[in-house]
């Protein structure tokens, strides 16, 4: 099935994509602002995701945004990640243009006032303590990111370093912020339900035409990540229940060539239970009590990720001998024509699976066309289809080395 | 040149519809199982649903449910665990096995063209699992070791406190895990559940999304011959608890946040005050612009989210209020959640605040019949309690209907503090 989509760039920049499907009553209205915790400064991480927050607290023009939604049937929610900042809506068609309306008002600037400002700090510290902090294993991240990256920004993750960036957020650095990142040039709009392409359009025109392209003060450049030479490695003694292991390497980048070849290397890893680290980890040798590996999908050079938590009464050095084992038969053997098949169906059933509504579509769509083209989204099964065993094995072999591994270790606190 | 329109002012907002909801096709297999059908075509995949009379509710020991249903895929006579796997795998198609409180769902995604293969291997799976010990002691570890993660969540022991004094200890519904329930647990327990609520236990198929002539067929082949589910269940019925009032702490003194939970029985989705109990529910906390939301999140920051929601099960509904807050903030949040629940009872809900909840909750609606697995979804919770879409079309009727007086009648009987009973894990400072 193809994701047919109109694409448009109104007077002032701003991108529109349109899919239109008529099997359903509800719209969906997605905005990619082209900033994520990558673009913070070091000093004040967490910023990106806290102005996330401040977007819901209404503006000048209309107070209170959720309300103004809800009266229309509208749901609304936003997301923000290292690459990027975004929104969305769904809503029943027929009230589509309250969607634009409020969208296009919040593109003009939210309310930075000083109530919303303090709440919102207090909600994010809690949300940081609720899921960084007050869960085990809940600050993996905060742990693993510095030590895989030493230069490139996506050495913190999105909540930030620490709580107190947050509480130190002022209203002059979260307007600059939002002068450089939120202005119809660094947006990508897509509108996707039962809608013809040219309404769309002329909606689109209405509502967001008349705002100004923004000063759009150049972005500053971001420095990319060595390869590492030494293995990184950090042990931590925690309160958890069972004693975990992380590795790390940093991969190419989301648009490269590659890319896909490392999609299918980690489910030929860890593609459902039939994945081999499952299969010989968990289910043979009993080292691990689950085990996954993935990919982050970072558009900048982003993370291959494995991670297992080790069975009881297993040496943490037991595990990783056999972990690493594992590794090396990935970067040695080439996957049989028959597991490599297997991979090839389940990507191409998930993939569907995965774009089902017009909610997942407008932000894959925005996705896809900020790192080049929308279109591109339809290539993704052959694109996936077309990597070899050779690919793979050349791949593993190239990447996952051990000296640019980095290894992160939780040992539980014993009780002897 | 662009064209130049007036946006001085809102859109206006039209009441969200779904039009009236019709029951989905049903094609009844030769033993009498109705098989319910849910095309489209806005969709490559289709999506089976096996429901079976085999939730926890039917125990005779803790665990015996989530544990045969989570081994149906260990192994058969022909095909070890790792075969069965790789099988469903191989052919791109995703099987689900879960169990609630009265039911257990067996659900298989798939492309069509790969249809009657996994379909046959998921019935084989499921009609003749062998529960292999070596696989039992390997899920006997694996789940105990997350069960020890899950108990020192302050999330997931304030809710097991909840339910154990809301339904009582010796009840399926409120009995709590112990970690050497683990260890007693025997094959031999989970050949007999299966026997009793799988092989004889199936009520009902579904098919959602692609679907044609074609897997009808395969289904009445497959499932056609079974032995229909004994009508009628023995569930132990629920004893009389005396939780009303009650309020338990359970301290934990390196939590950073505290998880409160209120809750009271109510009724179930068959009574006719649930649909504007719905209501209810919604403007104190059952939504994001909800009271309890405005007040705990937006206006105090005191959480990232509180929410309050109905559950029901076939024993029972019951009223559920719940929030992670941060510990300084354990008492101040306590109090305002019973703040509103005051207010509700005593306060005549305004008419700008009904409308607002009128027109989110018909939009939600609209959001919860999109599609054929969420039409799936949404008809198999009202079948489960003897209902049908109906019991949506009736639930609009009375979102557009529903009076302040109606409402806070409706709290005044349903939303007293006396009744309800109050569970706090962390800490209280």
């Amino acid at each position: 099935m193809i994701i047919n989509t109109s694409k448009y760039t109104l007077d002032n920049g701003l991108k529109l994509l349109v899919h239109t499907d008529t099997s359903t009553p509800l719209a969906a209205v997605n905005i990619l602002y082209n900033v994520g915790s990558k673009n913070e400064h070091p000093d004040m991480t967490g910023s990106a995701h806290l102005f996330e927050h401040l977007m819901f607290g209404g503006t000048g023009a209309v107070r209170d945004f959720d309300r103004s939604l809800q009266l229309a049937g509208g749901e609304s929610n936003a997301f923000t990640n290292t690459d990027i900042t975004n929104y969305y809506i769904t809503i029943p068609v027929s009230n589509i243009e309250t969607a634009l309306w409020l969208e296009s008002d919040r593109m003009k600037g939210p309310d930075l006032s000083d109530k919303s400002l303090t709440v919102q700090k207090k909600v994010v510290a809690e949300e940081f303590r609720q899921r960084y902090l007050n869960q085990p294993y809940g600050d993996v991240m905060l742990n693993l990111r510095p030590l895989v990256y030493k230069v490139h920004p996506y050495r913190w993750p999105t909540i930030g370093i620490d709580i107190s960036h947050i509480e130190k957020a002022d209203h002059e650095r979260l307007r600059e912020f939002f002068t450089t990142y939120y202005h119809p040039e660094n947006a990508i709009l897509t509108i996707a339900g039962n809608i013809k392409p040219e309404k769309a359009l002329r909606l689109a025109n209405k509502w967001f035409g008349s705002i100004s392209p923004g000063a759009s003060p150049a972005k500053p450049g971001l420095p990319g990540e060595p390869v590492k030479k030494e293995p990184e490695r950090l042990s931590l003694t925690r309160d958890v229940p069972a004693d975990a292991i992380y590795k790390a390497w940093v991969i190419c980048k989301r648009s490269d060539y590659e890319f896909h070849t490392f999609d299918a290397l980690t489910d030929i890893l860890a593609g459902g239970e039939s994945g081999r680290l499952y299969a010989s980890l968990v289910r043979d040798k009993r080292v691990f009590s689950e085990i996954n590996a993935f990919i982050t999908g970072e558009l900048d050079n982003g993370m291959l990720l494995i991670y297992g938590r080790i069975s009881d009464k297993v040496a943490i050095e037991t595990a990783e001998e056999a972990l690493e084992e594992e590794i090396e038969r990935l970067r040695k053997e080439p996957p049989s024509p028959r597991e490599l098949q297997k991979v090839k169906n389940r990507f191409e059933s998930s993939f569907h699976l995965s774009h089902a509504g017009v909610l997942h579509k407008a932000t894959a769509l925005s996705l896809f066309e900020l790192m080049g083209d929308a279109m591109k989204i339809n290539e993704e099964v052959s694109s996936y289809s077309s990597v070899t065993a050779e690919m793979i094995t050349e791949t593993a072999d190239k990447i996952l080395t051990e000296e640019s591994a980095s290894t992160l270790l939780y040992r539980k606190i014993s009780n002897d | 040149m662009k064209r130049s329109e007036k946006t001085d002012r809102p859109p206006t907002v039209k009441l969200p519809v779904t039009g009236v909801l019709k029951n989905p096709g049903i094609h009844l297999l030769k033993n009498g199982i109705p098989l319910y059908l849910f095309p489209s075509v806005s969709t490559e995949i289709v999506r089976l649903d096996l429901t079976f009379n085999a939730g926890t509710v039917n125990e005779s020991l803790p665990l015996q449910a989530r544990f045969t249903n989570v081994l149906l895929p260990g192994g058969t006579a022909s095909m070890s665990a790792e075969e069965i796997d790789e099988a469903f795998d191989f052919h791109g198609s995703f099987p689900n096995f879960s169990v609630e409180r009265d039911k257990a769902v067996v659900q298989l995604f798939m492309l069509p063209a790969d249809f009657s293969k996994t379909a046959r291997l998921l019935n084989h799976v499921i009609s003749e699992p062998l529960f292999p010990e070596q696989e039992m002691k390997m899920h006997q570890e694996t789940r105990l070791q997350s069960f020890m993660i899950n108990r020192q969540k302050v999330s997931f022991i304030s809710l097991e406190s909840m339910l154990e004094l809301l339904f009582g200890s010796g009840h399926p519904y409120g009995r709590r895990i112990q970690p050497e329930y683990f260890d007693q647990i025997t094959r031999d327990h989970l050949i007999s559940f299966h026997n009793r609520f799988y092989t004889n236990g199936l009520k009902s198929v579904a098919l959602a999304g692609r679907i044609s002539d074609a897997e009808i067929t395969v289904i009445e082949e497959l499932f056609g011959e079974r032995p229909a589910s004994h009508a009628g269940n023995s569930f132990p019925l629920l004893p009389e608890t005396d939780y009303r009032g009650r309020k338990i702490f359970i301290g934990k003194n390196d939590a950073l946040q505290s998880s409160l939970r209120i809750a009271g029985k109510t009724v179930k989705m068959d009574h006719p005050d649930f649909q504007g109990l719905k209501v209810v529910n919604t403007i104190l906390g059952g939504w994001f612009g909800s009271r309890l939301m405005k007040n705990l999140r937006e206006d105090k920051g005191f959480t990232y989210g509180i929410g309050s929601s109905l559950h029901s099960y076939a024993l029972g509904g019951l009223s559920l209020i719940s929030t992670e807050t941060g510990v300084q903030h354990t008492r101040a949040a306590l109090r305002e959640i019973y703040r509103e629940m005051n207010t509700l009872n005593s306060k005549l809900v305004s008419m700008s605040e009904l409308r607002l909840v009128r027109n989110s909750m018909l939009g939600d609606l609209v959001r919860q019949f999109d599609g054929p697995f969420s039409l799936c979804d949404s008809f198999m919770t009202a079948l489960e309690a003897g209902l049908d879409m109906d019991f949506y079309n009736n639930l609009q009727e009375k979102i557009r209907s529903i009076t302040p007086g109606e409402i806070k009648q409706l709290a005044e009987t349903y939303y007293n503090k006396d009744n309800f009973c109050e569970v706090v894990a962390g800490r209280m400072e």
